[in-house]
């Protein structure tokens, strides 16, 4: 049978060398498309190493020195930073939270971030660096990477904070990527690590699983450190402002839609000390998808699904049309099936197999080109590994969708030619 | 003709719409972002200095962030060439500095958050904005720092519940101001002026006080108005020697402008896209894409036309033998082809305004990393005027060439007697 169409397609060389150009291009194109879709979706299946339901970001804003109710504490008050730690402890005392805790630049989500090398012999390796207090563990659900609960972390920092000084001998939490990176084939607990210039031992505490920056890329160093209560006491109202946030998670089995807008009204007024005032308070879903709308990743898989869309129909448009006329420069041959003895369907999977195989033919072409993008990293390995597996991954998701959109697109023709009557089809003749 | 055949004209006419439309949209997105349009009605006649950069001289350090007033003092103010040189605020960066900004009125309950900017009298002066009551604050009041505000008519009802407000005091995160005049709302596509409420820079001290890499770097991006676009080299040349002096008086950081500033209204959309790359580079690259998209439906087509072809062999050689040249019948296919593409023209049209305005958040939304709710308004000569109906046309006939020049010059190439024998 595969020998009779080779010979049909061989025959219609002409026409089908356009629909062969055609598959080519869009097996190619989609191909390229329907990579970013599996680095999404592979991305998307590994654990975030966090979790964020029922977890809110407390937004505060303060005062600036033009506002009529600014107070002026002078240089070295300690005062804003007092201040700051009230406000974490007023809204530990509200009844419905299981948990608050405070952080620089240390939410999941958060825009902005600070890094620095750290370095273990001859390895080193850009950590980015998150300050947290111990309820950050509880909180987002940080677990260690032996397994365990996270309230063993939080424990591990909680004990530091009051003893520990933080000139000489620094204390740290690694994730388990900077473990491997730094330490492979070891444990790193209880290790030393040194900062940029050696001038810093870090003593490794525990070892966290993996975390990611966010949901569709790959885990990414991190290194936790204590808050240092002390440093905070010497920084000004704007400074604290910045630097710092404030999170808290819900009590578990309470999840209520408008908590947050509940959360602003009630403590509005508790809220409003020294020059800090509550601002607002967001669920960290919400912080997740603006994070994803600002980095351009919601549009970016709204314009690539726009971009496979369009090349799909038209795709269809192609098939279609094309075996319209096909078929009826066909009747004859059509007829003559019919008329010793091909049953209906037997010329429809005819059809079918027929453009199966252009499928095939422009499909070796378009493979070696695509092994080349590959090759050559036209696409991005930035979140995920350039294997094999992902370019089978790639190759039969572009196939299978292909394989749909002809099977739409030969459906309806060779439908209506296989319903002539053999009499009216050979009379072409 | 197109009745002939009911099913080819209608697959070949969704066929070049759906192409058309994806080219279209990009187009206009980029016509919406460029061409000149109150507010912003002189962008062609505009150089934009978004950003400066301060490099410490040890090499230690850099800074990458807005200007501040001293240098737009120093290196913009002073400048002969361009007709006005004005500033606003970049929205992230006032965000940065002040959080949320809130505006309610007097004693009042409700507050309404704000996208504000602060800016000098010139901006008044240098974008057209229609005024429903007052005006733009003037020189004397920024210069004095006296807090006055412009609104938009859709805040000035939120506060005030109308539109007729001038001298009316408002609070704006608790400071008192006073309202200077309302406009008409301001589409987010604007992105050089729009906000919520403007007042003037001086009136706030997060603003002037700037302190980061010797005061070099601030909140403030500069406009600069040329008189005619071809003084661009003349301000660019003045620009540079502005800076020269000014690092003369620096100690341990300089000013250089970087990644190619000032930009034109065109060159700042493209490095919006993707700073690092010139430009240029970024109009061939973004042709590139165009072309690929128009490649796919051209092949399409073109397949279409080349099996049609086969079956109107025939009528083509009978036409010969009675004598019809060849370039008569390539023009004669030609022209019912267009006629098709026109009419699949028409449909992309129809179809990219859908898109348009069905994505407009996402194709024209500004790219804040504020969480600001924005208002992408359109109106309706953003869409419907002489350049775009050009663009199209333009890309119809190219699909067009392309989609049916090659199987026509291919069909008419046969011969008489074969043409007429495939009957």
């Amino acid at each position: 049978m595969i020998r009779h169409l080779i010979k049909i397609i061989w025959n219609q060389r002409s026409g089908n060398g356009w629909i062969i150009l055609e598959l080519f291009l869009v097996f190619v194109l989609l191909w390229y498309i329907v990579d970013f879709f599996t680095v999404l979706g592979v991305t998307a299946s590994t654990p975030n190493g966090f979790e964020i339901q029922n977890t809110y970001l407390v937004k505060l804003s303060v005062r600036q020195p033009d506002n009529p109710k600014y107070i002026n504490y002078g240089e070295e008050s300690e005062e804003p930073g007092k201040n700051f730690y009230r406000i974490v402890d007023r809204i530990r005392q509200h009844p419905d939270i299981e948990e608050v805790g405070y952080g620089k630049w240390s939410y999941p989500y958060c825009p902005s971030s600070m890094s620095s090398s750290y370095n273990k012999d001859s390895l080193r390796l850009q950590c980015q660096i998150l300050e947290v207090s111990p309820e950050y563990f509880t909180i987002f659900r940080v677990k260690p990477e032996k397994g365990g609960s996270s309230q063993k972390l939080a424990e591990s920092f909680a004990n530091l904070s009051a003893a520990s000084s933080y000139e000489k001998n620094r204390q740290a939490i690694i994730t388990q990527t900077v473990e491997e990176k730094l330490f492979p084939n070891t444990q790193a607990t209880g290790k030393v690590l040194l900062n940029k210039d050696d001038s810093l031992q870090i003593k490794i505490l525990a070892v966290t699983t993996v975390m990611k920056p966010y949901d569709y890329t790959r885990p990414a160093a991190y290194i936790l450190f204590p808050v240092n209560k002390a440093e905070t006491y010497k920084m000004n109202d704007q400074d604290i402002w910045s630097y710092f946030e404030i999170y808290f998670r819900t009590k578990s089995g309470f999840s209520e839609k408008d908590f947050a807008q509940k959360f602003k009204q009630e403590m509005k007024g508790q809220l409003e000390i020294g020059n800090f005032f509550l601002a607002d308070v967001k669920p960290l879903e919400a912080v997740r998808d603006n994070y994803l709308k600002n980095r351009g990743i919601t549009s970016g898989i709204q314009y690539r699904i726009g971009f496979s869309v369009f090349f799909l129909i038209n795709i269809f448009l192609a098939v279609i049309g094309t075996f319209w006329f096909r078929i009826e420069q066909r009747q004859s041959e059509i007829g003559l099936r019919l008329a010793v003895g091909s049953s209906k369907r037997n010329i429809r999977s005819i059809m079918f197999m027929e453009s199966l195989l252009l499928l095939l033919i422009a499909a070796i072409p378009a493979l070696l080109v695509c092994i080349n993008l590959q090759k050559f990293e036209f696409i991005s390995s930035e979140d995920l590994d350039l294997t094999v597996w992902r370019f089978l991954g790639n190759t039969f998701i572009t196939g299978g969708l292909l394989v749909l959109v002809i099977m739409f697109g030969t459906w309806y023709p060779s439908f209506r030619a296989s319903k002539v009557s053999p009499a009216d089809a050979l009379h072409y003749e | 003709m197109l009745k002939q055949n009911r099913f080819f004209s209608a697959v070949y006419i969704i066929g070049t719409g759906l192409a058309i439309s994806m080219v279209m949209v990009l187009a206009i997105v980029f016509h919406i972002r460029t061409a000149n349009m109150a507010p912003e009605a002189d962008r062609d006649r505009m150089l934009l200095v978004p950003r400066a950069a301060a490099i410490s001289k040890n090499e230690q350090g850099m800074f990458n962030s807005n200007l501040s007033p001293k240098t737009v003092k120093e290196c913009f103010y002073t400048l002969k060439t361009p007709e006005l040189v004005a500033v606003g605020t970049n929205p992230d960066n006032l965000n940065y500095l002040l959080g949320d900004i809130y505006a309610k009125l007097p004693g009042g309950t409700d507050q309404y958050k704000s996208m504000v900017m602060c800016t000098d009298a010139n901006f008044w002066k240098m974008f057209h904005f229609r005024f429903i009551d007052g005006n733009g604050y003037p020189e004397e009041d920024f210069q004095s720092g006296m807090r006055k505000v412009v609104l938009t008519e859709t805040m000035a009802r939120k506060i005030f519940g109308k539109t007729t407000v001038a001298g009316m005091p408002v609070l704006v995160n608790e400071v008192e101001y006073r309202v200077s005049g309302v406009v008409k709302d301001v589409s987010s596509v604007m992105s050089l002026v729009y906000a919520d409420i403007w007042i003037p820079y001086t009136t706030l001290s997060s603003v002037t006080e700037s302190s980061n890499a010797e005061n070099i770097v601030g909140a403030l991006q500069v406009y600069i108005l040329a008189r005619k676009a071809d003084d661009f080299p003349i301000i660019r040349k003045e620009m540079e020697q502005k800076r020269l002096l000014y690092n003369t008086s620096l100690k341990e950081y300089q000013y250089e402008f970087r990644d190619g500033i000032p930009y034109t209204q065109k060159e700042a959309v493209l490095r919006n896209m993707d700073y690092r790359e010139e430009p240029k580079v970024l109009i061939w690259k973004y042709s590139l894409i165009g072309l690929i998209f128009l490649l796919v439906p051209a092949v399409n087509l073109t397949g279409l036309t080349s099996s049609r072809m086969r079956k109107r062999i025939s009528e083509l050689g009978v036409r010969k033998a009675f004598g019809a040249n060849r370039s008569t019948l390539i023009n004669q296919v030609l022209i019912e082809n267009l006629l098709l593409t026109f009419i699949g023209g028409i449909f992309g049209l129809l179809i990219s305004y859908t898109l348009i305005l069905g994505l407009k958040g996402l194709l024209l939304g500004p790219a804040y990393y504020t969480d600001m709710s924005v208002n992408v308004t359109l109106a309706p000569e953003m869409l419907i005027n002489a350049p775009v109906f050009a663009y199209a046309f333009t890309v119809c006939i190219i699909l067009n060439l392309f989609s049916a020049f090659v199987p026509v010059w291919k069909a008419t190439r046969v011969s008489i007697v074969e043409a007429i024998n495939d009957k």
